[in-house]
């Protein structure tokens, strides 16, 4: 196994940039997410690093080797591909032992590793039979097995969970992850799924239109989102992003000027030389609560819908010109149409420059984002 | 309970269950549906078929002045067929089309493959290859044999060109001579011939998953290890398919040799079509040649049959 260096890595089709100056440190042994919706530039960035897409500019390095200019076959690396893509006309032995006759190893030694490989993904007992005869889970174990014989310097996946039902995926991702753990392997996963990326990944790089949004731990993401596409991204519903007016030390929502929100010291020497127009405002759906007494940061809304999911209820508010979210818990007692106050968090609230869409860093140390 | 009671309900006298007349229905007219598609298939396939069965068994010939019906006068049984083993002229024109098929086709499936595989990689400019290719395909064999007839010329294109390097390039006669004129035939229905190879080559190789090469590739195996392990055995019943249907059809070359060669010289390309058309028209021995026709064709079938088993094996 080793680590992964992209460099002002690039792709370019013709016009169309895929990839732009990407710049990405893996560790060795680290399971990385790239997340994005489509077209982002996840899988060319994936592809990148196999070596199915060459490099239009910038490096890639394996450890200290170069290997940006490596083809496929000698790079090394271990891909399972959405479909697995075993095959099928090989019997599960076959597969298995596919990576390793290549290599040219001796019939003894073929056979060891693939019983011990075999073993280790339990699939023991079929060895013999074949492989199109596999369940899906079977086909998933069987396509890492595949991949892992050959000691790879770095393991690939591509959505492999995206074309099963929700309740198999969360059964293969926690087996997944578990695989990823005892094979110690450095393991880039692409997926648009959130929700896998922040179960599965040590760190998650997130893109969009062919740039590298943000790079960071599962729990940064979501409490420390780098600009307003990261805040809108991760999480579900998302992120509540308004604009706002600022005076000293209060926001108030447009259309709203009754109600202050009082800022936080913090935060207040953050946003202190910002104007208004520069300035949006975030908020995620569960910092907010009703308001029960008049003391603290709060404001009236009218409610707009409540739909109930499972054990949540999210409520779609309106104040002023402004539309945002709440989610609280089943049996909220709320009804559309009527007002209610309601309070905000606003250690928890957020601040983007309007014109890059950069999240604002409110001065740590104070404990306002580390809650 | 139930086990005893549902076949004694379905049993029950005076009610057969409506299902069945309607079955019985649609099974009559399927087959009146079918009666026009069959009676003509008895003409065209069974009735000449059993006629030339007969006349095989005879010696009769247009020549005796007497409709084929009543050639049960010069009843032979079997000698046509003895005959046939015998007749030195006929095993030669089988050697000469078995040695042509052995030489033309396999040079035909490996250009084939070459292209197909070259295609399969994405050559530069392959669109417009792609029709350039097929095109030989799509010439009538017998004017593909004459153009092919002008080329090979003496004063032919072919010899000018060969002229611009060798300067006794004139003085070669192709379609004279008894060697040149058989690689003049095989060059004619190779050129003809390739395109077909490769069109059903490239199809194989095009249902090979791509991402199933790619993993091969990823695993370190090379184009070849890839073609072997992963393309090959999936290609295997196309294969099978096109290197038969290439066999059978060029076993009957005619049309081409008829305009290139006539057979000649001598019989230096007299096929076993050719040696058949010279026996029907010229020597005009007719049941003779109903005798070589019926064994080819049980010969033939019997080798397709053999083809389609095994090509059947390989895709299951």
């Amino acid at each position: 196994m080793s680590s992964v260096t992209l460099e002002g890595t690039t792709k370019t089709f013709g016009d169309f940039t895929a990839v732009r100056a990407m710049d990405l440190q893996i560790a060795n042994g680290e399971f990385v997410a790239i997340l994005g919706p489509s077209g982002c530039g996840k899988t060319t960035t994936m592809n990148m690093i196999a070596g199915i897409e060459e490099v239009s500019a910038g490096t890639i390095r394996f450890d200290a080797r170069d290997v940006t200019r490596v083809p496929m076959q000698k790079r090394g690396v271990g891909f399972v591909f959405q479909n697995y893509a075993i095959f099928t006309h090989l019997s599960v032995r076959e597969n298995l032992a596919f990576g390793l006759e290549i290599r040219g190893l001796g019939r003894g030694e073929i056979d060891r590793k693939v019983g011990e490989m075999a073993e280790f993904m339990a699939l023991g007992h079929r060895l013999q039979e074949p492989s199109a005869a596999l369940s899906v889970n079977e086909m998933q174990k069987l396509a890492i097995g595949r991949s892992a014989i050959v000691e790879p310097a770095i393991f690939l996946l591509d959505e492999p969970l995206s074309n099963l039902d929700a309740a198999f995926r969360e059964r293969m991702r926690a087996e997944l992850r578990q695989l990823q753990r005892a094979l110690k392997q450095t393991m880039v996963y692409v997926t648009h799924d959130q929700i896998e990326a922040m179960g599965l990944a040590d760190r998650i790089a997130v893109m969009n239109h062919a740039v590298l949004q943000q790079f960071d731990t599962p729990k940064r993401i979501y409490d420390a989102p780098a600009n307003v596409f990261v805040a809108r991204f991760i999480g579900a519903p998302s992120m509540n992003i308004l604009p706002v007016e600022l005076s000293g030390d209060a926001v108030r929502l447009a259309g709203r000027p009754a109600d202050s929100l009082p800022l936080p010291a913090a935060s207040r020497a953050a946003l202190a030389d910002r104007q208004s127009r520069d300035l949006l405002f975030g908020f995620r759906p569960e910092a907010l609560r009703i308001a029960d007494d008049g003391a603290e940061a709060s404001l009236s809304a009218e409610i707009v819908l409540v739909e109930t999911v499972g054990r949540r209820a999210i409520v779609h508010f309106q104040s002023g010109t402004s539309r945002f979210t709440g989610v609280f818990e089943r049996g909220f007692p709320g009804r559309a149409g009527e007002a209610v106050p309601l309070a905000f968090d606003m250690g928890r609230a957020h601040f983007f420059d309007r014109e890059s869409e950069r999240r604002i860093e409110i001065t740590p140390g104070r404990g306002v984002l580390d809650g | 309970m139930t086990d005893t009671s549902l076949p004694q309900e379905h049993s029950a006298p005076g009610g057969a269950p409506p299902a069945d007349t309607l079955e019985t229905a649609r099974h009559r007219l399927a087959v009146r549906l079918l009666i026009p598609a069959q009676v003509l298939l008895v003409f065209i396939v069974a009735f000449p078929l059993l006629m030339q069965v007969y006349i095989s068994l005879t010696w009769w010939s247009p020549l005796d002045g007497e409709p084929w019906y009543r050639a049960y006068d010069a009843w032979s049984w079997f000698d046509n067929y003895v005959e046939l083993f015998r007749d030195e002229g006929l095993w030669q024109a089988v050697w000469r089309t078995l040695l042509f098929v052995a030489i033309a086709v396999p040079i035909q499936f490996a250009l084939g493959l070459v292209l197909a595989i070259l295609f399969y990689e994405g050559i530069a400019g392959r669109g417009v290859f792609y029709s350039l290719i097929l095109m030989p395909m799509m010439i009538v064999p017998a004017v593909a044999g004459y153009i092919f007839f002008l080329i090979f010329q003496q004063t032919g294109p072919l010899n000018a060109l060969l002229a611009l390097v060798w300067d006794g390039a004139y003085g070669v006669n192709w379609l004279n001579d008894v060697d040149r004129a058989f690689i003049a035939v095989i060059v004619a229905d190779v050129w003809q011939w390739t395109p077909l190879m490769f069109l059903i080559l490239f199809a194989g190789l095009m249902s090979v998953p791509e991402d199933q090469m790619r993993a091969a590739t990823i695993l370190g195996a090379s184009w070849p290890q890839r073609f072997r392990r992963i393309a090959l055995p999936r290609i295997k019943a196309v294969v099978i398919i096109a290197l038969g249907l290439r066999v059978i059809e060029c076993f009957k070359i005619f049309d081409m040799l008829f305009v290139m060669t006539g057979g000649g010289p001598g019989v230096a390309t007299e096929s076993l079509s050719l040696f058949l058309y010279k026996q029907t028209f010229q020597s005009l021995e007719w049941s003779y040649v109903a005798a070589i026709g019926i064994t080819v064709l049980v010969v033939l079938s019997l080798i397709t049959a053999a083809i389609l088993a095994r090509a059947g094996r390989e895709t299951r």
